[in-house]
């Protein structure tokens, strides 16, 4: 098993998405668009050793927690200023459930099945499950487990979510066997 | 042997009806469910078409707190409990371990959104709900494993072929599997709309759906959701339970190609469709009907053609091929699910649903198409292909029994 943990400070951002553009060769415009956690899912494969581990028949399980919920504030916003024409094009492809995973298949040329799960705090269980049933089920050779979450709430004004993202006993062995 | 899973209950919303029977006959009858949106003014959108749905009915033993829930919330309780009812398991609910995999496409964003427009000058996505599946899970007061996952347009596939292997691991007696979307909103018409994802046939909202033909140029943006019921077939059979066929297979893989272009090379979508035939026992020879993702985008439609062509060899000019979202237009992350109702009405009812607007089949689309109406014939194995933004590629094979 190959394990890492990565945490990625705000003003490190636009770093990491040039270095790890420069790293899988991807389009610095696709890690300009992604999403904040995708950034960091995609900086703690690396740490994992998503270029050595595994091959490309494996496949992907994203955990996001609230993924793209600053973006589209931003969006909201602009829409609220100046109308349809204004919303990005970028924000569905980029910035939702299903966006992590296949940036992830993309980087690391995975061509098993890769599926955004959960996507609300305290969801880290769906992600193994979805991971469990796809190796106990013989439908691939392996997977790479993805789980995000921002630290504390980003948003000014915003509510602090009733239930915490956590840290489930499943994760914390995860982490302890790196 | 492992045991198979069969399909004993449907629950499904979609602008074309509220049961698997008004549903099928709206199909069959080639009828568009695309109109002019209304539940907003499109005045100054790009695209101002879709496949709305209206208000879900509140469903039997549910009570009066229904209309306080959101409209997501509304829909996905009215799939999961009719298609409880339906299987003839309401009843028994407590019983049973019952397992949920939820697809729907990020409903974050969706709350958000609808909390945005309820609150225009409070601050946006300010304020979190509850998750969705729990809460389904909850109000129908079953107690087995749940999830909630998107893998875009395919989703629907994807939590077919979750559920199958949680009832042959044995983590659950019966699973509900499906998807539901409300897409059609400000925010996602708009972004889609300057994606250039979506029609701009603005004037003809019923011919502006036309997979596979030259004319087309984007989808069309719809809604909905459709949730079945799973089971073991020897315990569906001992309990006498009605059954709407066999869910055989499903084979997923990754472009790992692009965020939203499907890869010009269909080597992957090929591969998953050769992975769900392999699967289910099928030879190419064996299918008789190709339910298509067929959304109507120039690039998207000739790949799936293409990869068709060479999974099917010298069967593709008598395998039958249609593209429901001509009529449906495309729910997103609850397409697949609708799809694959699609296949049992054409197992139940013996004919294939068309393609409407196929006026004009473009050449680099050649396949069998049944255009225009439909077509009676025995279906006895039907293939479903979804293939998703982020490079998800679907196939579900649906099997008679």
């Amino acid at each position: 098993m190959a394990a890492s943990r990565v945490r990625v400070a705000a003003a490190d951002l636009p770093t990491r998405r040039s270095a790890l553009a420069a790293t899988y060769s991807l389009s610095p415009s696709l890690l300009k668009q992604c999403d904040d956690q995708t950034v960091a899912a995609l900086s703690a494969l690396d740490s994992a050793g998503g270029r050595t581990v595994g091959n490309s028949a494996w496949g992907v399980v994203a955990c996001p927690c609230l993924p793209g919920r600053q973006r589209l504030t931003e969006v909201i916003a602009k829409f609220r200023a100046d109308g349809p024409w204004s919303v990005t094009p970028h924000y569905i492809p980029h910035a939702i459930l299903h966006s992590m995973p296949g940036l992830l298949t993309q980087a690391l040329g995975l061509h098993g099945p890769a599926a955004g799960v959960g996507g609300t705090p305290g969801a880290e269980d769906d992600a193994l499950r979805t991971a469990a049933a796809w190796l106990a089920g013989g439908d691939l050779p392996g997977v790479w487990l993805v789980r995000t979450t921002p630290d504390g709430e980003a948003l000014a004004g915003a509510v602090e979510p009733a239930a915490g993202p956590g840290e489930p006993d499943a994760w914390a062995a995860i982490a302890g066997a790196a | 042997m492992t045991d198979a899973t069969w399909i004993t209950g449907v629950g499904v919303g979609v602008p074309h009806g509220w049961s698997f029977d008004e549903v099928m006959d709206g199909l069959l009858a080639g009828r568009s469910a695309v109109r002019t949106v209304r539940g907003f003014d499109v005045t100054d959108y790009p695209s101002t078409v879709a496949a709305e749905l209206g208000d879900t009915p509140r469903p039997p033993d549910i009570g009066e707190e229904f209309a306080t829930w959101t409209r997501l919330e509304q829909l996905a309780v009215w799939c999961a409990a009719t298609a409880l009812r339906d299987a003839a398991l309401w009843e028994r609910r407590t019983e049973l371990r019952i397992g949920l995999v939820l697809g729907t496409a990020g409903e974050g964003p969706w709350f958000w959104e609808e909390d945005s427009r309820a609150n225009p000058t409070g601050v946006p996505c300010g304020r979190d709900r509850r998750p969705l599946t729990p809460f389904v899970a909850g109000v129908l007061d079953v107690s087995g494993p749940t999830i909630t996952l998107s893998t875009a347009c395919a989703t629907g596939n994807f939590a077919l072929s979750q559920a199958r292997r949680w009832l042959q691991l044995g983590w659950c007696d019966v699973c509900l599997a499906g998807a539901c979307d409300r897409s059609v909103s400000p925010l996602v018409l708009a972004s889609f709309g300057n994606l250039r994802a979506v029609s701009r046939r603005n004037d003809d909202p019923v011919g502006a759906s036309r997979p596979f033909d030259r004319g087309r140029d984007g989808f069309v943006l719809g809604e909905g959701g459709t949730v079945f019921v799973l089971e073991p077939s020897n315990a569906a059979r001992a309990r006498g339970a009605r059954v709407y066929g066999e869910l055989a297979a499903v084979g997923l893989t990754s472009d790992a190609y692009h965020p939203v272009v499907p890869n010009p090379d269909p080597a992957q979508a090929a591969a998953a469709v050769r992975k769900a035939l392999a699967e289910a026992g099928v030879n190419a020879a064996d299918v008789d009907y190709v339910n298509a993702h067929g959304t109507g985008t120039p690039v998207g439609d000739v790949a799936e053609a293409v990869g068709l062509r060479q999974v099917f060899g010298e069967h593709w000019r008598r395998v039958p091929v249609s593209a429901t979202k001509s009529m449906t237009g495309h729910p997103i992350t609850a397409a697949s699910a609708l799809e694959a109702l699609a296949c049992l009405g054409a197992m139940a009812r013996g004919a294939i649903p068309p393609t409407i607007n196929l006026t004009d089949p473009d050449p680099a689309c050649e396949l069998c198409h049944v255009p225009h109406a439909a077509r009676e014939a025995r279906v006895r194995v039907a293939v479903s292909n979804s293939f998703g933004f982020g490079g998800s590629n679907s196939c579900t094979v649906l099997r008679a029994v």
